[in-house]
């Protein structure tokens, strides 16, 4: 058994050690908002924070998990009714298209924001440079961001 | 050997972690941020039946300067390193480096040990290390701690003077003078996220130079002869920069591949060195 | 566009114009959508495909036993097990759902396997014995097209011809003032959707087939698959949106065939197959690389007179869309201009380089690369300013354009070229040159594009949706076209919503379930908002006379649209023209290191003329995705390959533009009103990546040197620079 938290809420899971902790998440826990596009580490669409760090779930082995604290998109704001300031910015500027690589953006845009929270443009491309977005052409996403660190809440 | 069979130790001390590799040898690979490490095991390669978790080992967190070295622990994250005020004044050459590395998330992950323990030629941290003249520490159970000169660590890609039953502890160097002149390069096929084609690390004070480029030989190489010239150069102009680029076409042994042409990479070389000297010397 | 959201408030429409959030936004941005590769089932079996070995080979016999006695297998099938045809492909059928005698293409599928886990799935790949005899391997079209040349098909290695002349252009030539010329290459462009193709099947307990997986044409996937299995179609449904992105490269069929002959053999257990990136580069069709040989003439007032071009296609193994591809090539060779004298010799050459297929631009950025560079070459030539050029010989409707087609649809590409250079772009143009600092160099290019809307002349193209009202009292859209990323659940719900007089968000909307939709077609062409909006609106009138007329709930009313189809004709060219197009003029701004020939685009701006915008957000979306995925190929997309063996494997070699790459994109809607189009509306999904491939090697060439080859790697433009440098 390997045991860690996920989202807040212990978790245990009986897989493989080298099983990329995405695989584990997706198939063992059934959160699927981390996605794999990759599975190399090259497009950020797996990424969840591990104790606060942002990561490729994809290239995480479940058993270096043990006793660490995974917080997925699923766990950031209340839901589609209670949106973090994040995710409701990327509603109203339309960074979202088909939306795929859009959780990976949103827990990288969280950390970025919980690290730093008022980036300049110049950072906010860079802290989310490992995040590949191939139908919004990333404008909409930088905006949102940088809308969500300055509080506007319209 | 499957991915499912493979087994992680997760030792909780640096003496255990040495045990299990003096126990298994070969069949044991220390696991740091598994960048890497993953990757090659999706490929089928490393498939090595037993790893050695040492990423949250504390002997390989430190970053201190004691007795005229500053030293960092082979677990050290890019991450940390790059936020490091220690790092920013006494080696702010490897930390430019570290800054571009991957991207946050491989920062967040990837380890200094890890970048030598991969010995890649195009590895962003190996250059710097050569300019600072770095030792790499390596520990086992058996025969204790040595240092060994990074520029001797290396024996081509992907191999090292490591045992299988060392692992490298930290590395350490002497701290970049206040005054210094230096730079980091990097040519990738991207501002970020890319694999360096040619990357340099440069240092500079009157009478004293460090020139070390990447990927393009099959392990780091230092330019000698670039160092030469620079040390004896009484004044820099831009011809004498030119030339003295220029001579870096002859220090270097690049091979094509997807990413960029051998004859390409050598000019790039040139490049990237007449680039890194006229903006520190601005000329 | 602070212009447009300004005049949309005295238009009189109450959503049609306005920037409505994204319906399925609050699902997308915390994770809860479910993607077909998403889903998970109890009980579920894993498939696995195993690849040809060799890009070209005669296949001496295949060997699975030891392959099937490994526990854990739970299938192992190959060509003799299937029932139908074992050939698919949206117009021929030559490409095999599994290779029997011959593979082509080292991503043709050998054979398939279903186990109790991915990794004995995998196992089994390995035990399957393939005994094969290596053909050599054809890679290079010119050489393929010599007599002697290995034939990949039986028929040869010339798949298709496309020829197209007007006029008389060697004696447009010989009069020409300036004529110049070029051959130009484009890159193997990478679909490159963060989600690979994947999904589910099940055969159900009533003998029917379910297949979830994300996909263009589900309608015409469901008949594909129906062909091979043997099968009435009606007993299969296939659930395919939301996509995790397509732009063409899940227009043709990708897994559903695997997934539904794995189903029969499962029995009853759901099946799933996922592609790691690696398998979806070398199975999943690409961009054809185009290389068109090229000559422009033009007279000292500016006249566009004269274009003849030669296309030489790579097709790769299999024909899927390529011969629509090449013909939309050849339509729009001309561009948005009035050239008087054309001749144009379009040639798709089969090779063993992988497969190439549909791709947002369909064959016109390959060509407009080639159109606009001239452009500009003859531009510099006669001294004549690049943009005053384009505006002097763009097409206005009523005139003919290069293809002799007369434009009987709007047009706004000259007004699209006037926004541009009234942008703050253009004006500071030669200011923001003059101010590079050293070490770098800068350059501005422009160019304009066309790009048709549908499926053109002689391909029946129809469209069809469904408005429901249901007991509870809430309407329910249908519609056939998927929710592939550009928002046309929302563009649909805003219309619906503008005819029943409801807000967009009291609309359900079902897309791309052949389980509930009716038959709408496809989601490519640049027709979604067009055709797919069409229906809507004419399905939602008649839900409103029904309303009108006092009938109770339930509800059920459809709507229909045919798409208009050109007057005139291109005899020979299947498709075209095309009655309606989408037209757009950008502009670029970049920098260019001059020791490494790394080139950074700085500012873009992108006039679209888009007949009316229905959600200028959505309208921005398409525009700032379409000219990053044109800087892409512009710059630095290329899936190398050699000897038929793919030297780009997945994302770490396959270079994508990040948020570093990207630039600051002005768009600028320019509109124009398509009166057959739904409020106005027509179709830029495609159009929006058009230009911009060609304005930018314009802009590298101010800046330093020409290249003529795409991407412009840092090598490339290097190389560029170099011969510039030599040159007197
Ligand atoms: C998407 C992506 C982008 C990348 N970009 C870059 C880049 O820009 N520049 C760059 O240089 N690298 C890059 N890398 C490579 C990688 O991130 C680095 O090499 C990293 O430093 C590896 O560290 P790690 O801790 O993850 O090593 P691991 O993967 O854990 O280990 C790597 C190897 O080193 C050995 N090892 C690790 N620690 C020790 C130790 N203490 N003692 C002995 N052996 C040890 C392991 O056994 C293994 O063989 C990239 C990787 C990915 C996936
Ligand atoms: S799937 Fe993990 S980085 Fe791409
Ligand atoms: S929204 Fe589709 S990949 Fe980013």
């Amino acid at each position: 058994m390997i045991s860690f938290t996920v989202n807040g809420r212990p978790a245990a899971v009986a897989v493989p050690d080298a099983k990329p902790l995405l695989d584990t998440l997706r198939d063992d826990l059934g959160l699927t908002g981390a996605k794999e596009c990759c599975g190399k580490g090259e497009c950020g669409s797996c990424t969840v924070l591990m104790d606060g760090e942002p990561v490729c779930a994809c290239l995480v082995f479940t058993a270096q998990a043990r006793g660490v604290e995974i917080i997925t998109v699923e766990g950031i704001g209340g839901g589609p009714e209670q949106l973090d300031p994040i995710q409701a910015a990327f509603v109203a500027e339309g960074a979202a298209q088909c939306g795929y690589c859009t959780p990976g953006f949103i827990v990288a845009a969280r950390a970025l924001l919980d690290k730093n929270p008022h980036p300049t443009a110049a950072e906010i491309r860079r802290g989310l440079a490992g995040n590949l977005c191939r139908c919004t052409g990333y404008q909409k996403i930088l905006q949102a961001v940088a809308k969500a660190a300055e509080g506007r809440a319209d | 050997m499957l991915l499912s069979e493979m087994k992680v130790v997760a030792p909780g001390s640096l003496t255990e972690a040495l045990r299990w590799l003096e126990e298994h040898q070969d069949r044991a690979r220390p696991l740091a941020g598994a960048t890497d490490a993953m990757v090659r095991v999706k490929e089928g390669q490393w498939r090595s039946p037993i790893w050695v978790e040492i990423r949250r080992l504390p002997e390989l967190q430190r970053m201190d300067q004691a007795d005229g070295w500053v030293t960092v622990g082979a677990a050290v994250t890019y991450g940390r390193l790059l936020r490091s005020e220690l790092m920013a004044q006494t080696a702010p050459l490897l930390a430019a480096a570290a800054r571009d590395v991957g991207s946050v998330q491989i920062q967040a992950m990837g380890t200094l040990g890890g970048n030598l323990g991969t010995a890649s030629p195009a590895g962003d941290t190996i250059p710097p290390l050569f300019a600072l003249e770095a030792e790499v520490g390596l520990c086992s159970r058996g025969g204790g701690e040595r240092w060994v000169p990074v520029e001797s660590f290396f024996l081509g890609p992907g191999r090292t003077v490591r045992r299988p039953d060392e692992l490298i502890t930290a590395v350490r160097f002497a701290p970049q003078a206040p005054g210094e002149r230096w730079k980091w390069q990097k040519l990738g096929l991207r501002g970020a996220q890319a694999i360096s084609m040619v990357s340099l690390a440069l240092r500079l004070q009157p009478g004293f130079a460090r020139v070390a480029f990447g990927a393009v030989g099959p392990t780091v190489l230092r330019a000698r002869k670039c160092e030469a010239w620079l040390s004896q150069a009484e004044a820099f102009d831009l011809a004498t920069v030119r030339s003295i680029a220029q001579m870096a076409w002859k220090e270097v042994a690049p091979i094509s591949d997807v990413r960029a042409s051998a004859a390409y990479r050598q000019q790039m070389a040139c490049a990237l060195l007449e680039r890194g000297l006229r903006e520190v010397l601005a000329v | 566009m602070r212009s447009i959201d300004e005049r949309r408030s005295s238009d009189g429409f109450q959503w049609v114009g306005r920037r409505v959030p994204r319906l399925d936004g609050p699902e997308k941005v915390t994770g809860r959508t479910k993607y077909m590769t998403d889903l998970h089932f109890a009980n579920a079996a894993y498939g696995r495909v195993l690849r040809a070995a060799h890009p070209h080979a005669i296949i001496r016999r295949i060997e699975v036993s030891r392959a099937r006695a490994l526990p854990g297998v739970i299938c192992v099938l190959t060509a003799a097990d299937i029932p139908g045809l074992n050939g698919f492909g949206i117009i021929i059928q030559d490409q095999p759902v599994l290779a029997r005698e011959k593979v082509r293409m080292t991503g043709d599928a050998v054979a398939l396997v279903a186990a109790e886990s991915e990794e004995l799935a995998e196992q089994a790949l390995a035990l399957i014995e393939v005994d094969y005899e290596p053909l050599p391997a054809v890679t290079e079209p010119l050489q393929a097209l010599a007599p002697g040349a290995p034939p990949v098909h039986e028929g040869g290695n010339l798949l298709q011809r496309t020829t197209l002349c007007r006029g008389d252009v060697a004696r447009a030539f010989a009069e020409a003032d300036a004529v110049v010329e070029g051959t130009f290459e484009t890159p193997r462009q990478m679909h490159a959707f963060i989600e690979t193709e994947g999904g589910w099947a099940r055969l159900e307990p009533d003998g029917s087939l379910t297949i979830w997986c994300p996909a263009q044409a589900a309608y015409r996937d469901r008949l594909q698959v129906a062909r091979i299995l043997g099968w009435n179609p009606n007993r299969i449904r296939i659930i395919s949106s939301p996509l995790g992105g397509g732009f063409g490269g899940k227009d043709e069929l990708t897994v559903q065939h695997y997934l539904a002959l794995l189903a029969l053999h499962t029995g009853g257990r759901p099946v799933k197959l996922h592609y790691k990136r690696e398998e979806s580069v070398v199975a999943g069709i690409k961009r054809h690389p185009f290389r068109v040989e090229a000559w422009l003439g033009a007279n000292r007032d500016g006249t566009i007179t004269a274009l003849q071009a030669r296309i030489v296609v790579d097709k790769g193994a299999y024909a899927s869309l390529g011969p629509a591809v090449l013909n939309l090539a050849v339509e729009h060779i001309a561009g948005p201009y009035k050239v008087e004298h054309v001749a144009v010799e379009g040639l798709l050459v089969y090779t063993n380089n992988g497969t190439n297929g549909a791709f947002r631009g369909f064959g016109v950025p390959q060509t407009c690369f080639a159109l606009e560079s001239l452009v500009e070459m003859a531009a510099e030539r006669l001294g004549i300013d690049p943009l005053a050029l384009r505006k002097q010989n763009v097409v206005r409707r009523g005139e003919v354009d290069g293809a002799g087609h007369r434009i009987e649809s709007s047009v706004a590409v000259w007004e699209c070229l006037d926004a541009v250079e009234r942008s703050s772009l253009w004006e500071g143009r030669a200011e923001w040159v003059a101010a590079a600092p050293a070490g770098k160099l800068r350059g501005y290019g422009v160019a304009c594009g066309v790009h048709g809307v549908g499926l053109g002349k002689g391909v029946p193209d129809f469209a069809n949706a469904a408005v429901e009202l249901t007991a509870e009292g809430r309407f329910r859209l249908l519609v056939a076209p998927q929710e592939i990323g550009q928002g046309n659940g929302t563009i649909y719900a805003q219309m619906a919503a503008e005819v029943l007089g409801c807000a967009p968000d009291e609309i359900e909307v079902v897309q791309g379930d052949t389980g509930q939709v009716p038959d709408g077609g496809t989601v490519t062409a640049s027709r979604g908002t067009y055709a797919g909006g069409m229906a809507t609106v004419n399905a939602a009138k008649k839900m409103a006379t029904l309303l009108g007329q006092g009938a109770p709930p339930p509800l059920r009313a459809e709507g229909y649209f045919i798409l208009p189809q050109a007057a005139g004709a291109l005899p020979g060219i299947i498709g075209a023209p095309h009655h309606v197009c989408g037209y757009a003029a950008q502009a670029v701004l970049l920098e260019v290191d001059a020791l490494t020939g790394e080139t950074r685009v700085e500012r873009v701006v992108s006039a679209i003329d888009c007949g009316r915008v229905i959600n200028p957000t959505g309208l921005e979306g398409q525009s700032e995705g379409g000219v990053v995925m044109g800087v892409g190929f512009a710059l630095c997309e290329d899936t190398l390959m050699e000897g038929g063996l793919h030297r780009t494997r997945n994302l770490t070699t396959y270079i994508l533009p990040t948020t570093c790459e990207t630039p600051a994109i002005e768009t600028i809607a320019v509109e124009s009103c398509e009166e057959t189009g739904p409020f106005g509306a027509k179709g830029i999904g495609e159009v929006v990546m058009v230009p911009v491939v060609a304005a930018i090697p314009n802009a590298i060439a101010r800046a330093t040197g020409r290249v003529f080859r795409l991407p412009a790697t840092p090598e490339r433009v290097w190389a560029a620079m170099r011969k510039e440098a030599q040159q007197p």
